[in-house]
C-alpha cells in the first residue's frame, strides 16, 4: 500500500495600484483594493467554491479516507473576510478532521533569505491567524514556494514544527526516491518530499495536449501512483490550490478528475495521509543534506524568479533596510504596509527571465512587463520610506544643534530676489525683508519652497510642519526666529 | 523591386530599408532589378551589391512625400532646370503632358500625375527585364507596381511601410488613400512591417489578412556594445521628424512634467521638420529654456554620438508603423520609452510601451528610469540579447519564404 499525501496551498496577493512617482509623498495608499476583490470574486468563482464543494463532498463520500492539507496565507486570510461564505467553506473542510492545516509565513514572503528574525515573526502572525480563524494549530511548516535549506529544519524545530515540506528535488536526493519520509540534517524535523512528476502532471501538464500522458484519467493517474507499491511509501502530491479551476480551467476537466481520482486510489488499495499521519506512520529512512536553497519553482528549482536580476535585487534590498527603523518608529499601519510589500508575488512580476521568448508567467501578473512592476514597487517604497523618516526625525532630531549647521554644497536656497541662504539663521534675518513679491514667487496656494527646504536641505521636520501651516510673512519670521532662538540655547 | 535610395543623410527609413533587404536578399542568391526613382542631382544608390542592377527612372519622388512637399521640390527643380514659365503664386499650370524639362524629360505637374508618369516610365523596364516577383516598397510605388504586373502577369508585393492612416492622424488625403485601397486590392501579398499595420491594413482597408504578412523591420546590430559617454547631466532624447504624426509635442509636454521632479534632466529634440517653429515656441512657452535643446538635422556621426549620450529615447508617435530608430537606441544601450501605438515593440519587448497622449505616464516613466538606474541596467541588457537574434539576413529568408509561396 502506498500513501497520497495531498496538500494544497492556497495564496493571493494584495497587487499595488499604478503609483507613480508623482504620488510619492502625497498620497499613502498602495494597495489597489477594487482590482484585488475584483481578482478574489473571480477565483472564488472558478476554484474555490466549486473545488471546496468537491473536496468536502469526497470526505463524506469516503466517510474521511480521503485526506487533503491546506497552508492558507495570512495575505489571502484577511481577504477572505469580505467573502465570509468562502471562508466558511475552508473552514468546514478544516474542522472534519481529513485536513491538516500547514504553518508558514503570513505574508507568503522570502524573509527567510534577508531576515530570521522577520521569519519568525511572521510565522508566529500566522499561527495566531490560523487559531483565530480555523482554531488549529499547525505541526507542519512550509516556507514560501518550498524555499527549504538545512537551516529551516532548524528553525522550524525551535518553533516546534514537527517536519516540513520541501521539493524532491533530483540534484538533493541523489539515488534516494521522494517517496519515503526523511529527516533533515542535524535535526528531529522530518521532511516530506514534493513528488515533482506526479503533482506536476496535474498542476502544470494536466491540459497539455502535446503531452504522451494527455488525456490524464483518474484511473491512469491511479495507476501511475499504484505503481509506487514496493519502491515507496507516501507520494506527495503538493500544489498550488488554484490548480483546479484557476491554471486549469474547468473545460479541461479537471473538475471530473478531481472528483474520481480519490475513489479509483482507494478501490486499488491505496490510501491518502495526512502530513501528520504520514511521519508517525513512516520512520525516517535517512538524514537528507540541503546545503543549497531549494524550491519548488521553475527548471532550475532556485529563487532566481523573485530575486534573480538586478531590479529584485534593488528592490528586495531596499526594503528590508527599513526593517530596524519601522519596527522602531512606525505605526502598525505601517508596518503591515511594509510586511505586504515582501509578499513574494511582488518581486516575481519584476522576473525578466522568461519575458522574451513566452509568457509563461504572464498571466500571472497585473503588469505590462516587468519594468513597471519595478518602478510601481519602488514609487511605493519611497513613499513609505519618505513617511518612516519623517517620523523618525520627528522623534530623534527634533532638538538637535545640528539643524543650525550650513548645509551641504549643492543644497542652498537659492531665493528670487538672488539671496542665497545655507543656514537657518540666513532664512531667519533675510525673511523679514524680503518683498511681497518674492515672498509669493515661494510660498502660495501651490507650494511652499521654505517649508521644503527647511525639511530637505536642513532636515528640522518640527519646524517645517509649522511652516507649512503659516501662510503669512510675519507669522513665518516669528516662528523661525524663535526656532533659532530655542536650538542656539541647547 | 521598386525601392528607394539610400541618401548619405537618411530621412526616415524607407532608403535604408531598400537597401539592407536587396543587400541581403542577393546575399541569399536572389537577383534583383531594383527600379528607383532618381532626381537630377541626387546620389544613385552606391553600395549596393554587384548582384543586384540598378536602373534609375527620373521622377521627382522621394520618400515619405506628400502633394505639398512635391509642389516644393518641383518649384526648385524647375527654377533650377527650366525657364521658368507658367508657374503663377506657387500654383503650377500644366498641360495635358505635364511640364516639360529641358533636354526633353517630363514632370508631372502635381504628385499624382507624377506617380502615373513614373508608372508609364516603368512599363518598359517590367517588359524587358526577366523576373518573378514584383516587390513595391510604400505607396509611391505602387501605381508603377501595379503597371508592371499588369503587363507580365507576375504576382505583386507590396511592402508597407507607412500607410496614409498613419501620416495623416485623422485628416486623411483621399487621393493617397485611394491609391493604396486599390493597391492592396490588386496585390497578390502585403508585407506589413508589424502586426500593428497589419491591423491598420485590416480594419482600415478592408483586406483579408490571410494577405498579409508580417516582416519586421531590423538592424544588422554587431554585438559591439559602444561605451556610454559620461556627462553630469541626464539626457533624454526624441529623434525623427518633427511631424504632427512623430508626437513631438507631447515630448516637450512630458518634459515640462519631468522637469517640475528632476531639474538636472536635459531633452534633446533632433531632427528637422516642419513642426520645428512651433515646437520651439511651445517649449519657450512652458519656460523650458536651457533645458530643452533643439539640434536640426543631424549627420550619422552626430546621430551615432546623441545615442551615445542618451540616457533615455523616447518615442512617442501617434503612429508609428515600426520605428526603427527604437532599435537603433537600443543598440547603443539606451533605454526606450515607446508608443504604443508602434511596430518595434513588438520585437524589442524589453522597452517601456506607454500611450502617446499620456505624457503624465510618459514623466512617470522618464523620472522613475532616471531614478531607479537597476531598471534602464536590466532593460538595456535584456535588450541586447534580444537584438542579436535580429538581423536583416532573416527577415530575407522571411522574404523569400513569402516569394516562394507566390511563385508555387
Amino acid at each position: 500500500m502506498v500513501s497520497v499525501c495531498m496538500y494544497l496551498h492556497v495564496h493571493q496577493p494584495k497587487r499595488l495600484r499604478h503609483y507613480r512617482v508623482f504620488d510619492i509623498g502625497k498620497e499613502p495608499h498602495y494597495f489597489d483594493d477594487k482590482k484585488n476583490r475584483e481578482i478574489m470574486q473571480k477565483v472564488i468563482k472558478k476554484s474555490y467554491e466549486p473545488t471546496n464543494k468537491i473536496l468536502l463532498d469526497l470526505i463524506h463520500k469516503t466517510d474521511g479516507k480521503f485526506k487533503v492539507s491546506f497552508s492558507i496565507t495570512g495575505t489571502i486570510l484577511e481577504q477572505l473576510k469580505e467573502f465570509p461564505k468562502t471562508l466558511e467553506s475552508f473552514q468546514k473542510i478544516i474542522e472534519s478532521g481529513a485536513c491538516d492545516i500547514v504553518g508558514e509565513t503570513f505574508y507568503h514572503s522570502l524573509a527567510y533569505v534577508q531576515s530570521r528574525e522577520e521569519f519568525r515573526e511572521q510565522i508566529k502572525m500566522q499561527e495566531k491567524a490560523l487559531k483565530d480563524t480555523f482554531n488549529a494549530k499547525p505541526k507542519i511548516f512550509r516556507n514560501t514556494e518550498l524555499v527549504y535549506q538545512n537551516e529551516v529544519a532548524g528553525l522550524a524545530q525551535a518553533m516546534g514544527y514537527k517536519a516540513v515540506l520541501a521539493e524532491g528535488w533530483d540534484k538533493v536526493l541523489g539515488w534516494r526516491s521522494p517517496c519515503f519520509v526523511y529527516r533533515g540534517k542535524a535535526s528531529q524535523i522530518k521532511l516530506l518530499l514534493k513528488n515533482y512528476r506526479l503533482s506536476d502532471d496535474v498542476a502544470f501538464r494536466f491540459s497539455n495536449r502535446g503531452w504522451k500522458g494527455w488525456p490524464l484519467t483518474s484511473e491512469k493517474f491511479a495507476g501511475w501512483v499504484n505503481r509506487y507499491n514496493g519502491n515507496g511509501q507516501v507520494i506527495n502530491l503538493f500544489m498550488d490550490y488554484e490548480t483546479f479551476g484557476e491554471h486549469q480551467w474547468e473545460d479541461t476537466g479537471i473538475f471530473k478528475f478531481l472528483e474520481r481520482f480519490p475513489h479509483e486510489i482507494l478501490a486499488r488499495g491505496d490510501d491518502f495521509v495526512l502530513p501528520t499521519e504520514a511521519i508517525a506512520r513512516y520512520p525516517a529512512r535517512d538524514e537528507i543534506d540541503f546545503p543549497h536553497i531549494v524550491s519548488w519553482a521553475d527548471t532550475e528549482r532556485d529563487i532566481s524568479a523573485w530575486l534573480g536580476n538586478k531590479m529584485q535585487g534593488a528592490a528586495f534590498r531596499e526594503l528590508y533596510l527599513m526593517e530596524d527603523d519601522i519596527k522602531k518608529y512606525g505605526t502598525p499601519e505601517m508596518i503591515d504596509i511594509w510586511r505586504n510589500l515582501q509578499t513574494s508575488d511582488h518581486f516575481y512580476y519584476m522576473c525578466t527571465k522568461w519575458f522574451s521568448d513566452g509568457d509563461v508567467h504572464k498571466y500571472f501578473s497585473p503588469y505590462e512587463n516587468p519594468y513597471d512592476a519595478f518602478i510601481t514597487f519602488m514609487n511605493a517604497v519611497s513613499d513609505l520610506k519618505h513617511r518612516l523618516n519623517y517620523i523618525k526625525k520627528e522623534k530623534t532630531n527634533f532638538m538637535s544643534k545640528h539643524l543650525l549647521n550650513e548645509v551641504p554644497q549643492g543644497q542652498e536656497f537659492y531665493c528670487k530676489d538672488g539671496k542665497v541662504f545655507r543656514r537657518m539663521e540666513d532664512l531667519a534675518k533675510a525673511i523679514r525683508s524680503i518683498d511681497d513679491e518674492t515672498f509669493y514667487n515661494h510660498v502660495n496656494p501651490e507650494k511652499n519652497d521654505f517649508a521644503a527646504w527647511v525639511e530637505g536641505a536642513l532636515g528640522d521636520v518640527v519646524l517645517a510642519s509649522k511652516l507649512k501651516r503659516a501662510q503669512k510673512q510675519d507669522t513665518m519670521t516669528r516662528i523661525i526666529t524663535s526656532r533659532v532662538g530655542e536650538l542656539s540655547l541647547l | 523591386m521598386f525601392g528607394w535610395e539610400f541618401p548619405p543623410h537618411s530621412v526616415g527609413g524607407l532608403g535604408n530599408v531598400t537597401y539592407h533587404l536587396t543587400n541581403a536578399l542577393s546575399d541569399l542568391n536572389t537577383e534583383i532589378s531594383l527600379v528607383l526613382p532618381v532626381c537630377a542631382k541626387s546620389p544613385k544608390m552606391k553600395i549596393i551589391s554587384a548582384e543586384v542592377s540598378v536602373t534609375g527612372v527620373e521622377a521627382i519622388l522621394m520618400p515619405y512625400m506628400t502633394e505639398k512637399s512635391y509642389l516644393e521640390t518641383l518649384q526648385k527643380r524647375l527654377s533650377q532646370d527650366i525657364v521658368r514659365y507658367g508657374l503663377d503664386g506657387g500654383i503650377i499650370l500644366i498641360n495635358t503632358l505635364g511640364v516639360a524639362k529641358k533636354g526633353g524629360g517630363v514632370y508631372g505637374g502635381d504628385l499624382f500625375r507624377e506617380l502615373e508618369l513614373f508608372a508609364l516610365k516603368c512599363i518598359p523596364i517590367a517588359k524587358t527585364e526577366k523576373f518573378d516577383i514584383i516587390h513595391c516598397h510604400d505607396w509611391l510605388t505602387f501605381m508603377a507596381g501595379i503597371a508592371a504586373k499588369e503587363v507580365s502577369g507576375k504576382p505583386l508585393v507590396l511592402h508597407v511601410h507607412t500607410t496614409e492612416i498613419d501620416r495623416s492622424c485623422g485628416g486623411k488625403n483621399q487621393r493617397a488613400y485611394d491609391v493604396e485601397y486599390e493597391a492592396f486590392h490588386k496585390a497578390d501579398c502585403i508585407i506589413a512591417v508589424s502586426e500593428y499595420t497589419k491591423g491598420i491594413i485590416v480594419k482600415h482597408y478592408g483586406i483579408d489578412p490571410q494577405k498579409v504578412e508580417v516582416v519586421h523591420n531590423a538592424i544588422n546590430f554587431n554585438g559591439r556594445r559602444p561605451d556610454k559617454i559620461l556627462k553630469s547631466k541626464k539626457i533624454i532624447l526624441y529623434f525623427g521628424r518633427l511631424s504632427l504624426h512623430k508626437g513631438p509635442d507631447y515630448f516637450i509636454k512630458a518634459a515640462k512634467r519631468v522637469l517640475e521632479f528632476e531639474k538636472n534632466a536635459v531633452f534633446i529634440v533632433a531632427g528637422g521638420g516642419e513642426m520645428m517653429p512651433e515646437l520651439i515656441s511651445l517649449a519657450c512657452s512652458m519656460g523650458l529654456g536651457d533645458n530643452i535643446l533643439f539640434t536640426g538635422k543631424l549627420t550619422d556621426e552626430e546621430v551615432e554620438e546623441m545615442y551615445r549620450t542618451a540616457d533615455l529615447y523616447v518615442m512617442p508617435s501617434i503612429s508609428e508603423p515600426f520605428g526603427i530608430t527604437a532599435l537603433e537606441a537600443a543598440s547603443h544601450g539606451t533605454p526606450v520609452i515607446i508608443s504604443k501605438n508602434s511596430g518595434a515593440k513588438e520585437i524589442l519587448h524589453h522597452c517601456l510601451p506607454v500611450d502617446f497622449w499620456d505624457t503624465e505616464e510618459m514623466a512617470n516613466k522618464i523620472i522613475s528610469l532616471l531614478k531607479y538606474p537597476q531598471a534602464a541596467q536590466e532593460i538595456s541588457e535584456n535588450a541586447y540579447r534580444v537584438l542579436e537574434n535580429i538581423s536583416w539576413k532573416n527577415r530575407a529568408k522571411e522574404t523569400l519564404n513569402i516569394y516562394n509561396k507566390l511563385t508555387g
